[in-house]
C-alpha cells in the first residue's frame, strides 16, 4: 500500500498539473491557438512547473510529432497530443525510480489519456449544439448578452473537461505507477532507458510519413547532414 | 436612409477593428457539430452589428443571416470576417444571399489552405525548431520554447490581423490579394523547411543516444532503425500510439538483454 505522504504528493501534483494543463489546453481549441498547448511548449512549461524540466522536454520530444498525420475525418477522432504530453509529465509522479523508468511508465498510461481527451473533445462539440440552440433563441428574443454567455460556457466546458480528466488520471495513475515501479527491479532500468532514448523515433517516423515527397526527403537528408557536421565539429571543440 | 461607403472612408474605427480581432480569438469556443464556428463568427462580428443595426428586428435578421453553417481554419476566418463586415457596411441589396455566397465560396478554400499552411506546415516547423534546440541543448529548454512561440505567432498574428484588415478594405476583391500572396507555394516551402529541421532533429536524437551508455553508435543505429520501423509499421496502417507501444516494448527487451 502507499503511504499517506505519497498520496498527498500525488494529489498535490495532480491538482497543480491539472489546473495549469487545463489552462494551456484551452489554447488547443477554445482560445487563440497560440501554440501554447503544443507539447513543444506546454509540456516544457509544465515540466519546469513541477521542477523536472528534462521530463517536460522528453514529453515534448516524444509526443509533439506522434499524431501529426492523424486528421479528424468522419467518426475518427485523433488523440490529443497536448493532453498526452502534459499527462505524461504529471503521471511520472513521486516515485524514487530513475527519470527514464518513470517517464516511459508514465507514457504507457498517458497515451490512453490522450485518446480519451480526443473522444471528450468530440463529446464537448456535441454538447455545444445545445449552447448554439439556446443562444440562438435568446438572440432572436432580443437578448444579445446571450452571445457572450455562450462563449463563456463554451470555454468553461473545454476547461472543465481537461481539468477533471487530468486531475483523475494523474492522481490515480501516478499513485498506481509509484506502486508498480516499486516492483520493478533495477535489472529493467537499462531497457527502460533505451526505450526513453528511442521514444522520439516514433514521432519522427510519423512526421516522415506526412512529408513523404522527394523534395521534402531531400531537405530531410540535407538537414541531417548539416546537423551531423555541426555535431562532429562541436565534439572536437569540447 | 441607405448610405453607401465612399472611397477612402475608414472602414471601421481602430477600436472596433481591435475588438473584432480580439473576439475572433474565441471563434472556436462554441465549436459544434451542427453549425461549427457560426456562433463564434457572429460573436466576432457583433461590434459591427451593434454599430449598424439598432432595432431588435434588424438584429434578428442579422442573427438569422449569420447563424448558418460556417467552418474554416480559425486564423483565415478573420479574412472572411473582414469581407463580411465590408459587405455589411455597404448595406447592399440582397444581403442575405450575398453574405451566404461569400461564406460558402471562401470557407472551403481558405479552410483547406489554412490547414495545410498552419497545421501541417508552420506549427510542426516551429515545434521542430524547439525540438532541435531541446535535442542539442536540453538545459536551455525555455529558450527553445520561446523561439518557437515567437516564430509561429509572427505568422499567426499576421494572418489574423493583416488578412482581416485587407478583407475589410477590399471586400470581395480580397481574392486577388490572396492569389498574389501565393500561399499554397509558401506552404510547400514551409514543409521543406520543416523537413530540413526534422532531419536535424533526427541527428540530435541520435547524438543524445550516443551519449548514453548503450555502446555509442549502436544506440544511434537503434534510433535510426526505430525511425525506419515506425515509417514501415505506420504505412501498414498501425496507429502511431500503438506503434509507440511496440517500439518501447522492443527497446525495453533489447536494453534488458544487452545490458
Amino acid at each position: 500500500m502507499l503511504e499517506g505522504f505519497v498520496l498527498l504528493a500525488c494529489a498535490e501534483r495532480a491538482i497543480c498539473v491539472a489546473f495549469v494543463g487545463a489552462l494551456l489546453g484551452l489554447d488547443n481549441i477554445a482560445i487563440g491557438q497560440f501554440m501554447l498547448a503544443q507539447p513543444a511548449v506546454g509540456a516544457v512549461l509544465v515540466g519546469y512547473m513541477v521542477g523536472e524540466p528534462l521530463l517536460g522536454v522528453w514529453a515534448a520530444l516524444t509526443f509533439q510529432l506522434l499524431w501529426l498525420g492523424q486528421i479528424p475525418v468522419g467518426a475518427y477522432v485523433p488523440p490529443s497530443a497536448p493532453i498526452t504530453a502534459i499527462a505524461a509529465v504529471g503521471l511520472a509522479g513521486p516515485s524514487a525510480a530513475p527519470l527514464p523508468a518513470r517517464a516511459v511508465a508514465a507514457a504507457f498510461l498517458a497515451i490512453p489519456v490522450g485518446v480519451l481527451a480526443g473522444k471528450l473533445d468530440f463529446w464537448i462539440k456535441s454538447r455545444n449544439v445545445g449552447i448554439l440552440h439556446r443562444s440562438e433563441n435568446d438572440l432572436l428574443d432580443g437578448r444579445p448578452l446571450a452571445l457572450g454567455g455562450a462563449v463563456i460556457k463554451g470555454v468553461a466546458n473545454f476547461f472543465l473537461k481537461d481539468f477533471f480528466l487530468l486531475l483523475v488520471a494523474i492522481f490515480v495513475g501516478s499513485a498506481l505507477l509509484t506502486l508498480a515501479l516499486r516492483h520493478i527491479t533495477p535489472g529493467w532500468y537499462p531497457g527502460l532507458e533505451l526505450a526513453f532514448v528511442i521514444s522520439p523515433a516514433v514521432g519522427i517516423g510519423a512526421a516522415l510519413k506526412v512529408y513523404w515527397k522527394a523534395r521534402n526527403l531531400a531537405a530531410f537528408g540535407v538537414g541531417a547532414v548539416v546537423a551531423a557536421a555541426v555535431a562532429f565539429i562541436f565534439s572536437f571543440l569540447i | 436612409m441607405k448610405r453607401t461607403r465612399q472611397q477612402g472612408d475608414p472602414p471601421l474605427p481602430r477600436r472596433t477593428r481591435a475588438e473584432m480581432i480580439i473576439r475572433s480569438l474565441f471563434i472556436q469556443a462554441t465549436n459544434n457539430f451542427e453549425r461549427m464556428l457560426s456562433l463564434g463568427f457572429l460573436f466576432a462580428l457583433w461590434p459591427v452589428v451593434k454599430r449598424l443595426y439598432r432595432t431588435p428586428e434588424k438584429r434578428r435578421e442579422v442573427v438569422i443571416r449569420h447563424l448558418s453553417f460556417f467552418n474554416t481554419q480559425p486564423y483565415f476566418a478573420n479574412c472572411i470576417l473582414g469581407v463580411v463586415a465590408h459587405v455589411e457596411l455597404d448595406r447592399g441589396e440582397n444581403l442575405n444571399v450575398e453574405v451566404a455566397n461569400i461564406k460558402n465560396a471562401m470557407m472551403g478554400a481558405l479552410g483547406a489552405l489554412g490547414d495545410d499552411l498552419f497545421w501541417t506546415g508552420l506549427m510542426p516547423a516551429a515545434a521542430l525548431l524547439a525540438l532541435v534546440f531541446y535535442g542539442a541543448l536540453p538545459g536551455y529548454a525555455l529558450v527553445g520554447a520561446i523561439s518557437a512561440l515567437v516564430v509561429y505567432n509572427v505568422f499567426h498574428f499576421w494572418a489574423r490581423i493583416k488578412l482581416f484588415n485587407v478583407g475589410l478594405r477590399l471586400g470581395r476583391r480580397v481574392t486577388s490579394y490572396l492569389k498574389m500572396l501565393r500561399l499554397p507555394r509558401f506552404a510547400v516551402s514551409v514543409k521543406v523547411v520543416a523537413s530540413f529541421l526534422l532531419g536535424a532533429f533526427t541527428v540530435a536524437v541520435m547524438w543524445r543516444a550516443i551519449q548514453t551508455g548503450f555502446g555509442g553508435f549502436g544506440a544511434a543505429a537503434a534510433v535510426g532503425g526505430a525511425v525506419l520501423a515506425s515509417v514501415v509499421v505506420q504505412s501498414l496502417g498501425v496507429k502511431p500510439g500503438l506503434c509507440w507501444y511496440l517500439v518501447a516494448a522492443a527497446a525495453t527487451v533489447v536494453g534488458v538483454l544487452t545490458a
